[in-house]
């Protein structure tokens, strides 16, 4: 009982982490049509970037919070300028698939880049907050985790605000329906491109600081997480909100449980293996369309 | 060419005017004897060693540019077919104590059925849902192997030990043969997949690419094309894989990280989408690059995606692409106030020579096809007849489950010909 309360919890927090980086994912597949390997990469530079204003430079870790999110904003719209843009619009090429390797290949450089600068060793970074919450019996939850869900459940609600009533927002929405139409509109549509870009680095970055106290700061710590982010996304249905948040969950506390109950070595094969069956049965994903509806 | 029988030669024309180049053998021959002497002349075993490296590299790469470029399936799991095929010749050789040539088909079989296994239930996906499955298999096939603590395939550290095909002779003459025999392999794996490319089936292949719709309507089978692409690319990979394990005696997981897959990735892209020779001239110019930068390691990734970057934002097409351009208006260059009447058709088919032929060639072809090519095959066909005939068959119920797998393979000609599919249910309706 009590490992199972255990197992739940860590479900929850990790699919909380797991929702607001996979957001990032969707949001640049729904607006921009990419799938945007170098999420993952947003995330370990977030990590980076809050690494050296905590421990280097002794600032509060809420300060690196904010500072790994504007720097993985910062990147984003970098990868955006130097990956996404020149490839837009071209007549020549698949758009699809060639973004998709451009950002994958963005994601390896910065990963060397980092590597360059900071050496490929692992940096320590302190968690938010210290300690642990006794919840009943042996059941603990570090405040760490209770800070990682609330901070992601502050991101996911600002998000669905933003979506749903700032001009920024119903910009970014129109042109995922809709990029012709919007664009007669006049919403401008290569400024959205980037908005939504720095966003999903926004989201990466601060994905990337809230899970760098629980492993490590290092340059391939984003292969792990863009690879929960695609399986998350493809299960979600690419480019359905609704579904990356369930997705999320259900692919979080199935990892918790795999891990608890068989091992950690095993969590993310049998994962990937119920991944491979599910994409079988349901091609799509859980909301996914076949049909190039969006968002 | 006056020899020629006229009904031979006419063939011939009407079969470059649309677009279908003939097997360079004559000169690829020429090529691999004058690069056979390489090692003889230029007595440097580190160079040698190099060489060996970029065939196979070669031979990796034009494994995977059969699937992710010619057929447009979003494979992103050739390494871990690769890693298979060298990871089963080197357990042949270590578990039950066969020599490495024996152990070569084995890799290359199991390459074969990896790859189908990975590809199969990709079928019905569509670009990046496929792609995430492949990438999935590959990283639930590497985690298997790192998760592995019984020994048998070595687990993190690889597998090590393992024979190498010409362990007989000494290690530098091993070297020299090493490279001869994956010059002759990666000539003839380039062969291999020009002819195809330019036969019925290669054809169907890059208009399954284009429009899958307007393929099925020209008849061709999606199924029956794509599985047999993804086993010919297998069984290269296989091939590719069981070299790379007996050469340098070991394989490690690490061979299937993001790493070595945004390797081939640059390496693919920037020789050339798609085309046959692009893979070959990839592998080369990249290991080139990096060996030139060999001192900056760290550098050197993001010189070659930097380079990647350049490419895609300038010439699409990649190396073999600007090669076939240039090529074209050289000869423009040189046809000047010749022969009016044949320059023309000659130079606009010879952009896409070479590079497995572009959307308009497809069509072109598919549409004059029809009506000009008598002497040629027709275009495109289908290696069964639907299973379901008209009207006469009566006993018309395939209950064997070979019938039903025919049924499942044929769902797309069916549904194009108005029929309700036999095993599929989830396509949707065109």
């Amino acid at each position: 009982m009590e490992t199972l309360v255990q197992a739940l919890i860590s479900g929850l927090v990790f699919g909380a982490i797991y929702a607001i980086m996979t957001m990032g994912l969707t949001l640049v597949y729904g607006c921009l049509r990419t799938l945007n390997m170098a999420q993952g990469a947003f995330g370990m530079v977030g990590g980076y970037a809050a690494w050296v204003i905590t421990t280097d430079m002794g600032a509060p870790p809420i300060v690196g919070l904010f500072v790994g999110a504007l720097a993985a904003a910062g990147i984003g719209i970098l990868t955006h300028f130097i990956s996404i843009k020149p490839l837009v619009g071209r007549k020549d090429i698949d758009f699809e698939m060639t973004a998709y390797i451009s950002t994958l290949v963005v994601a390896i450089m910065f990963s060397a880049a980092i590597i360059l600068l900071f050496g490929a060793r692992n940096k320590a970074i302190d968690p938010l907050i210290e300690g642990r919450l006794k919840v009943f019996g042996t059941v603990t939850v570090a405040w760490q985790q209770i800070a990682v869900a609330v901070v992601a459940f502050i991101c996911l609600g600002g998000l669905s605000l933003m979506l749903s009533r700032t001009r920024q927002g119903l910009s970014i929405m129109a042109v995922a329906q809709q990029f012709d139409a919007a664009k007669l509109m006049g919403v401008p549509a290569g400024r959205v491109y980037w908005v939504t870009m720095a966003l999903a680095g926004l989201l990466g970055g601060i994905a990337g600081v809230l899970l760098a106290p629980l492993y490590f700061v290092s340059p391939s710590a984003g292969d792990l997480p863009i690879l929960k982010g695609l399986t998350v996304a493809v299960v979600a249905g690419l480019g359905s909100i609704r579904g990356t948040i369930y997705a999320a969950f259900i692919i979080g506390l199935i990892e918790a449980l795999v891990a608890t109950y068989v091992g950690s070595l095993w969590a993310l094969p049998v994962l990937f293996g119920l991944i491979v069956v599910f994409m079988i049965v349901r091609p799509y994903g859980l909301f996914g369309k076949p049909e190039e509806e969006r968002l | 060419m006056s020899e020629m029988t006229p009904a031979a030669s006419d063939k011939a024309r009407v079969a470059r005017t649309l677009g279908w180049s003939k097997t360079p053998v004559l000169p690829t021959i020429i090529v691999v004897i004058v690069m056979a002497f390489i090692p003889l002349v230029w007595r440097n075993d580190y160079i040698i060693s190099l060489l060996v490296l970029m065939l196979l590299f070669s031979i990796m790469t034009q494994s995977w540019n059969l699937t992710i470029g010619m057929c447009g399936i979003w494979n992103f799991g050739q390494l871990a077919i690769i890693a298979i095929g060298g990871y089963a010749t080197g357990l042949l050789t270590i578990k039950l104590g066969w020599s490495a040539w024996l152990a070569l088909p084995g890799g290359i079989v199991a390459g074969g059925l990896a790859a189908v296994i990975m590809v199969l239930p990709s079928i019905r996906l569509r670009g990046i849902y496929a792609s995430m499955l492949t990438f999935a298999f590959a990283e639930v096939v590497r985690l298997l192997i790192i998760a592995d603590s019984s020994g048998f395939t070595g687990g993190p550290f690889g597998l090590t030990g393992v024979k190498g095909l010409f362990d007989n002779l000494s290690s530098s003459w091993s070297l020299r043969a090493y490279f001869w025999l994956s010059l002759v392999l990666c000539a003839a794996v380039m062969l291999l997949v020009h002819r195809m490319m330019n036969a019925p089936f290669g054809m169907g292949l890059v208009s399954l690419r284009e429009s899958i719709r307007f393929s099925i309507g020209m008849g061709i089978n999606r199924r029956v094309q794509f599985i047999m692409a993804t086993l010919i690319s297998g069984l290269i990979a296989g091939l590719a894989g069981a070299l790379y394990a007996t050469f340098y005696h070991g394989i490690t997981p690490s061979f299937m990280g993001l790493g070595p897959m945004g390797l081939l990735v640059i390496m693919v892209v920037v020789g050339g989408l798609g085309t046959v020779r692009g893979p070959i001239i990839g592998a080369f110019a990249v290991t080139i690059l990096s060996e030139l930068l060999r001192d900056t390691v760290m550098w050197r990734l993001v010189v070659q995606g930097a380079l990647l970057l350049l490419v895609l934002a300038f010439w699409p097409a990649g190396i073999d692409g600007l090669l076939s351009r240039s090529l074209a208006k050289l000869r423009v260059w040189m046809n000047v106030g010749q022969q009016e009447g044949e320059g023309g058709p000659q130079v606009a088919v010879a952009t896409a020579e070479g590079s497995a032929v572009t959307a308009t060639a497809v069509t072109a072809s598919a549409d004059t096809g029809m009506a000009v090519s008598a002497p040629v095959e027709p275009v495109v066909k289908s290696p069964e007849p639907p299973v379901v005939a008209p009207a006469p068959a009566a006993p018309a119920k395939p209950a064997k489950k070979v019938g039903k797998f025919k049924a499942w393979l044929n769902a797309d000609q069916l549904q194009a010909d108005g029929q309700k599919p036999g095993g599929a249910k989830g396509d949707k309706k065109t």
